[in-house]
């Protein structure tokens, strides 16, 4: 019997993905919601290293399934219109985004900022989720 | 309730636990309720039976007329055998009393010599480096200072007689309890690590056994499960730590030895080996050499004009390289040939 304040360190594949930056780098879930880690390197082709935000409607498919779920909180990253400016090209950030639950079981997710994307949305598809239930979080 | 102490000793990060006393059954608790009763200005000459009534309401306990004589006989006696009260039976009131209105046993009846010495070591504890200390100990050190030091005549305004750097608190020192208690209870830990010179971010699970500072930096050291081997993150760059359960990886305790003790910094060259490192020093850098040892291994072979061969047993780390090369013409690496090499390279 699981508990509803159980949370696990999730085995993530994001190999696959084309957007390396940001970067996923850890992906938590439980009962209560699925918080998404990503790392982002302020990029050399903007000046002073541009600026970073997420739509506030951005969500999570599973596939397989239809449902959306929504984004609950975005952590070190402003919702849109705002956003977060960088100083250089050099500044790097660590944002943590949180969704509603996602049935905890291995699978493929697909993270939808824009449904149609440009390239600088925040896009990543065919995110593998492994092992969901292996590792638990340590109070 | 336990409380935990950090305490920078040379490069490593030490900890102390400070556990209370269990006095209950002690003697010190009936001189606590006896002094309670002689403080109380609305009885101001107590009888015997006064103090055994509060020492049975109290304590749940009642003494009899001879432990209570007892007791006041060894709290009159004199420092270090007892508490030095002034406690006299005033035959006119036919009751007890303190003669010194001021004195009090649970206002930590400390002598002038006393708090005189309290004074000065909380004086060193703040200039060494009271600012990485954990915010337990601050607020022991205010208890203190709240409680006793009133008396010692602190004067807010003084200026220091002692100054070391105390940097202000840098990125990432907000996890070291988190991280000190992963490493003393052997829980592994997940956190996020971006690399300054490579520019990537990382997922870790390290398995932690030692947190270590060195030139005002903090690092936490232990097996990488990414990298297959031991590393050391600087906390500056870690982000949000989390305990998970798992499984802990245990290091060789002569590994663990040897990062306590043989190396000097806290990035061993990767494959170096503890090993005989000879340098040759100008008669100005022997002074400071001598002065100012780098190692406990260090030995010293001075030439007749005053210039040295120093020789150190230790695991050659980047540290060791760039102080040797910030020390220009007055050091030499003689031996081994390969670390010659590498000191070379990072110029």
């Amino acid at each position: 019997m699981k508990n509803t304040e159980d949370v696990y360190l999730v085995n993530v594949d994001a190999s696959d993905l084309i957007i390396k930056n940001p970067k996923i780098l850890r992906v938590l879930m439980g009962a209560q919601y699925i918080k998404i880690d990503f790392g982002y390197i302020a990029p050399w082709m903007y000046d002073r290293g541009g600026w970073i935000r997420i739509a506030p409607y951005t969500h999570i498919q599973v596939h397989g399934s239809k449902k959306k779920y929504a984004l609950k909180e975005a952590i070190n990253i402003p919702l849109a219109p705002q956003q977060f400016e960088f100083e250089s090209t050099e500044d790097w950030r660590v944002f943590s985004l949180l969704f509603e639950p996602i049935p905890l079981k291995d699978c493929v997710i697909d993270i939808i900022e824009e449904e149609v994307p440009s390239l600088d949305d925040f896009n990543f598809y065919n995110i593998k989720l492994k092992d969901v239930t292996e590792m638990l979080l340590r109070g | 309730m336990n409380s935990v102490l950090f305490v920078r000793s040379g490069n490593n990060l030490l900890f102390f636990e400070k556990k209370s006393v269990n006095l209950s059954k002690s003697a010190f608790r009936r001189y606590k309720v006896i002094d309670s009763v002689l403080r109380n200005s609305m009885n101001r000459y107590p009888k015997m039976v006064d103090f055994m009534e509060a020492c049975h309401s109290k304590l749940d306990f009642y003494p009899s007329e001879e432990t209570i004589q007892k007791d006041i006989a060894n709290m009159r006696l004199p420092y270090p055998d007892g508490f030095d009260a002034p406690i006299r039976y005033n035959r006119a009131e036919r009751g007890y009393e303190y003669t010194d209105s001021e004195y009090s046993l649970l206002g930590v009846s400390l002598r002038q010599e006393e708090i005189d010495a309290i004074s000065e070591a909380i004086n060193i504890i703040r200039s060494i480096g009271g600012t990485r200390m954990s915010d337990k100990f601050n607020h022991a050190v205010e208890k203190i200072l709240s409680s006793t030091l009133e008396k010692a005549n602190v004067d807010e305004n003084k200026e220091p007689v002692i100054q070391t750097m105390i940097p202000p608190t840098s990125r990432g020192f907000e996890h070291i309890e988190l991280i000190y208690k992963a490493c003393r209870e052997k829980i592994p830990l997940s956190f996020i690590h971006f690399s300054y010179k490579k520019r990537t971010f990382n997922h870790i699970l390290l398995h932690p056994f030692l947190i270590k500072e060195f030139e005002n930096r903090w690092y936490v050291i232990g097996y990488s499960e990414l990298h297959d081997e031991i590393r050391t993150f600087g906390l500056d760059r870690v982000t949000e730590p989390l305990f998970i359960n798992r499984n802990y990886h245990f290091i060789d305790p002569q590994l663990v030895h040897s990062y306590l003790n043989d190396v000097f910094g806290v990035f061993p060259i990767p494959g170096a080996k503890k090993e005989l490192i000879q340098i040759h020093v100008s008669q100005l850098g022997t002074h400071y050499f001598q002065a100012y040892p780098l190692h406990e291994s260090q030995t010293i072979e001075k030439e007749n004009e005053g210039t040295s061969f120093i020789r150190f047993e230790i695991i050659a780390s980047v540290e060791l390289a760039r102080y040797f090369l910030s020390q220009g013409r007055h050091v030499k690496i003689v031996k081994p040939k390969w670390f010659k090499e590498f000191t070379e390279n990072l110029a």
